[in-house]
């Protein structure tokens, strides 16, 4: 089944590269070897998200049987998403799971991407603490994930506020991204964070 | 300094004399020489024994290497070298080539064993007879492989020369004349889906339809004209009624029109053909794998649904089927959903 995979991606490959669609949206697929079982896509953060201004990488790893099974897809760029795990990066998206369909194509998968980043599904979360922050205080999330997006992904303005408490932390000697991490989770309150990390 | 293996090498009976040429007095350079007979067994070696030259420190270690090798390759091939046969087997041969014609030779092998000879019939049509002869050739008649639609039998009337064999050869040709020419005509006038490239042996052809239909015949090669066995392929609205068609115009089935203009007549259609279509408009591409051919296979089966017609390997909607819980398989056809519009379809399972 191996040589389906292959004939099938190049073809894909192809059509996604000169799609309209595809650059419209700001979605963009490279090859990573030459074997066509791993590839690397970016999609851009969608307007009115926290994500916004931020370019995300993804990395696709293609099975031996597709396009009988889905491909293995996870975000390299850290994010901070309810259905996204801030850690490894898993996405939970049911089109690539239980609700795979052989006819599903890249730029397809790449737009399931954009609208999951404008519209997370906190009831099927792959983060918990993500998941229970987006219910408990949205505002406190969207700030949480446009500031991951300004530190991650390239978003060109930042929060200072948040900045600056990073920093902190960050000058007492902890791992930035480390400091990051625990600030997000508790709630942006420095001795909390500060705690949670020594814990 | 010359060395000389004065002990020979005794293998399954065999003896070998090979002789070292060390200048320099390093392995590194070292020549050898040995007889033809240990040659022809190492030929396809060489990058082995020179890799073990270099790894080895002492001529002895070499040859302890060396002799590996030797064994091995004795065990892997024949041991005899190959055979040539008595003069009288050459000169024979070069006497009938000139009766034959030496232009109608196009190949020969090393060992003067495969010879292709080439023949073309009235049509101008180009054939290749391929000859293995036996080692007591003329006594023995030879073994041919040719390009006919039915074998090909070589009666030896009394000589089993090549100029008999080659004449009979020809006469055959003639007979297949017919069905050659129904055959090219399909060829060049329809889009003929398979074979990809027919040789002349080929009796059955898909015919492009429309983009997602075709049609197999597969033509008797002694009687060309008569109605050639036919299988229609593709979705049922456009199949349902060519096959209506055939059998309601059966009886105006001429056996003095060709082959193409007969089927023509009889669907009430005309073939695509590549003065007015492309062929990447009739041979579409698999709905699951994105390819045209795979394995060898092109798509045979079709979503009957109208508006959708997304044609599908074999194996590949099989294996989708397989993998989607909502399919069901019962009395070898498995029921499930076309991957496309999600309407009924129906196949039978693969035998495995």
């Amino acid at each position: 089944m191996a040589n389906i995979a292959t004939a099938r991606i190049k073809r894909e490959f192809k059509e996604v590269v000169k799609s309209e669609e595809v650059a419209k949206c700001n979605i963009k697929l490279e090859l990573k070897n030459d074997s066509f079982t791993e590839l690397r896509g970016e999609i851009a953060g969608p307007p009115d998200t926290p994500y916004e201004g931020g370019n995300f990488i993804l990395d696709i790893q293609i099975p031996a049987t597709y396009p009988f099974n889905p491909p293995v897809v996870k975000f390299v760029t850290k994010i901070w998403h309810p259905n996204i795990s801030s850690v490894t990066g898993a996405v939970c998206l049911d089109i690539l799971k239980d609700q795979w369909w052989v006819t599903s194509v890249f730029d397809y998968i790449c737009l399931s991407f954009q609208a999951l980043l404008a519209a997370p599904e906190p009831d099927d979360p792959q983060d918990a603490v993500v998941a229970n922050q987006y219910k408990e205080s949205k505002d406190e999330f969207k700030n949480t994930a446009r500031h991951w997006t300004y530190a991650y992904a390239g978003r060109p303005t930042a929060s200072a506020e948040y900045d600056s408490k990073v920093e902190q932390l960050k000058n007492m000697g902890f791992d930035e991204h480390k400091a990051r991490v625990a600030l997000s989770t508790k709630h942006w309150i420095v001795e909390q964070a500060m705690e949670h990390i020594l814990s | 300094m010359h060395l000389l293996n004065k002990v020979t090498t005794v293998f399954q009976g065999q003896e070998f004399y090979i002789a070292i040429e060390l200048p320099n007095r390093s392995l590194q350079q070292a020549k050898i020489c040995c007889d033809w007979r240990l040659k022809s067994l190492l030929t396809g070696y060489e990058h082995l024994l020179e890799q073990r030259l270099q790894q080895s420190t002492t001529l002895a270690g070499f040859m302890e290497e060396l002799k590996t090798i030797v064994e091995r390759v004795g065990q892997d091939g024949d041991m005899s070298p190959a055979s040539v046969a008595s003069p009288r087997f050459y000169s024979h041969l070069l006497e009938e080539l000139a009766e034959v014609g030496w232009e109608r030779l196009s190949f020969i092998d090393a060992n003067f064993r495969w010879l292709h000879l080439e023949a073309k019939d009235s049509c101008d049509r180009r054939h290749v007879l391929k000859i293995h002869l036996h080692e007591q050739h003329p006594e023995v008649a030879p073994d041919c492989v040719t390009e006919l639609p039915l074998p090909f039998h070589f009666i030896s009337t009394g000589s089993n020369s090549l100029k008999n064999l080659f004449s009979q050869f020809k006469q055959c040709l003639e007979q297949y004349k017919e069905f050659w020419d129904a055959m090219d005509e399909i060829d060049s006038s329809t889009w003929v889906l398979e074979p990809e490239k027919p040789t002349r042996s080929a009796t059955v052809r898909r015919i492009a339809l429309v983009n997602n239909a075709s049609l197999q015949i597969e033509v008797n090669p002694v009687q060309p004209t008569v109605l050639p066995k036919c299988t229609f392929l593709g979705a049922d609205h456009v199949t349902s009624p060519l096959k209506g068609n055939l059998c309601k115009n059966l009886h105006h089935w001429r056996s003095a029109v060709s082959l193409l203009d007969n089927l023509q007549n009889v669907l009430e259609v005309t073939f695509p053909s590549p003065a007015n279509t492309k062929k990447e408009d009739l041979s579409v591409e698999c709905g699951i794998c994105y390819a045209y051919r795979l394995a060898g296979c092109v798509p045979e089966l079709t979503c009957d649904d109208s508006r959708c017609c997304q044609t599908y390997h074999r194996d590949c909607l099989y294996e989708w089927l397989r993998s989607d819980p909502t399919s069901r398989l019962s009395f070898n056809m498995v029921f499930g959903e076309c991957p496309y519009c999600s309407k009924p379809i129906t196949m039978k399972a693969p035998n495995k």
